[in-house]
């Protein structure tokens, strides 16, 4: 078996072991069947765009945390010391984990938006947004071992990450074209749900743009937070 | 040989390399970021295959930085350092395919079993690993291998941070401590298997507090002082350069009166005669030369000090 797909097994195992994990993953569950029942029986029709947002800022980057926990895990009990002088590449580790990450939550969030409805968009169409917001997921799996030292820290940093996310959806709230609604811009997660209301309005060329600015955005921070991650690990190059 | 190699100088203690060297330092400098000091301060050596090299010092000596870096956990320092005939630098991850690394402090998967634990290391390598089972029966964990790590004392954990840097079978081996934490009978099998990895032809490199150990395994040993060596050299070769052996007698029938005389041509001391012919011995102890003595003479550090603080 290839060191890299072994690693995989091993990450699985770890996240299937862990009660806590395992909570989150239900209450991720929990979180789409109870909106898909809400849809089901047509209750709070008026409600359906918001709460659609409000769950695609607020739960679906959530199931990303697997693999920063993952990550603080090891950290915390010192065992990515072991794996760092062992033949697998540190490079290989993390671009595994942050592929995971994306396993996890793209899917997840495809499922979220096709078992919901509440906003209907043809499946192409949810794709390029969906990526671009379960890279947020990525940039926490990397931004939090890279900043916290154990548990307690990566929860309170997790909070503060999330609403670097959650912010976005302050955008439904304020007034179309209040000069202000620019700095919400700021997050890319705002990008996303740019891109998903211009969708809805048949606005196609916008809205892969905006997903597209998403990406990129998303993937500045990334690059920015493995640079740090990288140099905090050894205070080096691999 | 390159001529980086070749360009190394050398003194009394071997330094430069040869042939038939598994490690050679020169000049090696380290220093963590924001720290005025470096922890490890110019320490040149070579250790020569099938050897095995102690570091033994005082806490904070630079003992774990220094196998940091022999082991590229610290890949940013200064000087030069050639392992099994090949720079360091110019390693690639193959280079772990080579070593094996004990930590000072355990570190496992704990919610993994300690079988898990070994077949997930040992699945990362290319080169066979030695059966799990086998190793863990080794240091006496045959019991625990299909227990959660987490279950685990510090000495159960210890010996399994042994056997994993072990099982895939490196050339070289670096043990930070591996008898630290450990019961008296565990700490002697470590040992017996270290003495058998040397048996073996494998170079280790030893770090610890404990003098029976660099007494019981060591071919070499250096003593580490504040990130420098201070001295390097058999363990033997020191006690008889540094080490005193003497009789130490304390005599009197009223007031206890202590003296102390060199073991060689005891038999021809006047004085020493003197006093056993009184009849007013009251205790007679020969001094051994020890290590612990030389360690203290040579770096004004107690070791029994050392080992309480560790
Ligand atoms: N991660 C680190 N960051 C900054 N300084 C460090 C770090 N690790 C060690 N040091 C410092 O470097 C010096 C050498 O530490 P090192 O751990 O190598 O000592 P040691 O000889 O292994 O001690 P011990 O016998 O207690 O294990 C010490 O002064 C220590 O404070
Ligand atoms: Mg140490």
């Amino acid at each position: 078996m290839s060191p890299l797909v072994s690693l995989a097994i091993h990450d699985l195992t770890s996240i299937r072991r862990d009660q806590v994990l395992l909570n989150i993953i239900g209450l991720m569950v929990m979180m789409v069947a109870i909106a898909a029942l809400v849809r089901a029986f047509g209750y709070f029709t008026n409600w359906w765009v918001t709460i659609q947002f409000l769950l695609l800022l607020g739960y679906m980057p959530g199931i990303g945390y697997l693999t920063a926990m993952l990550i603080v895990d090891e950290v915390d009990s010192g065992v990515d010391r072991a794996l760092h002088v062992s033949p697998l590449p540190r490079n290989h580790v993390l671009a595994l984990r942050i592929a995971m990450c994306i396993l996890f939550v793209w899917p997840y969030g495809i499922i979220m938006v096709l078992a919901t409805r509440m906003i209907e968009l043809p499946l192409f169409e949810w794709l390029p947004p969906l990526l671009a917001l379960s890279l947020a997921s990525v940039w926490t799996t990397v931004t939090v071992p890279t900043l916290s030292r154990d548990k307690v820290q990566a929860l309170g940093l997790f909070k503060g990450l999330n609403l670097y996310v959650q912010i976005a959806a302050l955008y439904l709230f304020i007034p179309q074209g209040a000069w202000y609604a620019q700095i919400l811009l700021l997050s890319p997660a705002t990008w996303s749900v740019k891109s998903i209301l211009a969708f809805t309005e048949g606005a196609t060329t916008a809205g892969y743009l905006w997903s597209f600015g998403g990406v990129v955005f998303w993937a500045a921070l990334i690059a920015v937070s493995v640079a740090v991650y990288r140099r905090r690990q050894d205070g080096d190059e691999w | 040989m390159t001529p980086e190699v070749q360009a190394l100088p050398s003194d009394q203690t071997r330094l430069s390399g040869t042939a038939q060297d598994a490690i050679i330092v020169e000049n090696l400098i380290f220093s963590y970021p924001g720290q005025a000091r470096p922890a490890v301060d110019g320490v040149s050596f070579s250790v020569a295959h099938g050897e095995i090299f102690g570091l033994l010092g005082p806490s904070g000596a630079g003992k774990s930085t220094l196998q940091k870096l022999l082991t590229r956990q610290q890949r940013r320092f200064d000087g030069a350092v050639q392992i099994l005939g090949k720079p360091l630098a110019a390693w690639g991850q193959d280079y772990f395919e080579a070593i094996g690394v004990g930590f000072e402090l355990p570190n496992h998967y704990v919610k993994f079993t300690a079988i898990e634990n070994l077949r997930f290391f040992a699945s990362l390598y290319k080169r066979e690993s030695r059966d799990p089972l086998e190793l863990l029966a080794l240091v006496g964990l045959e019991d625990a291998a299909h227990k959660k790590v987490e279950t685990f004392s510090k000495g159960m954990r210890m010996r399994l941070n042994f056997v994993r840097a072990i099982q895939h079978d490196p050339e070289i081996v670096f043990l930070d401590e591996p008898t630290a934490g450990l019961d008296p009978v565990n700490a002697r099998i470590v040992k017996r298997i270290i003495a058998e990895l040397r048996r073996a032809g494998k170079t280790i490199v030893l770090t610890t507090h404990n003098m029976h150990d660099v007494d019981q395994l060591c071919d070499r040993v250096s003593f580490v002082v504040g990130g420098r060596f201070a001295v390097l050299d058999a363990p033997e070769t020191l006690k008889a350069k540094y080490g005193r052996r003497t009789v130490r007698i304390m005599h009197g029938h009223d007031v206890v009166k202590t003296d102390e005389f060199p073991l060689d041509g005891l038999a021809d001391d006047q004085r020493f005669n003197a006093i056993l012919r009184s009849g007013a011995v009251r205790t007679l102890h020969s001094q051994e030369a020890s290590l612990d003595q030389v360690f203290s003479d040579v770096t004004g550090t107690s070791l029994n000090l050392m080992e309480e603080a560790a």
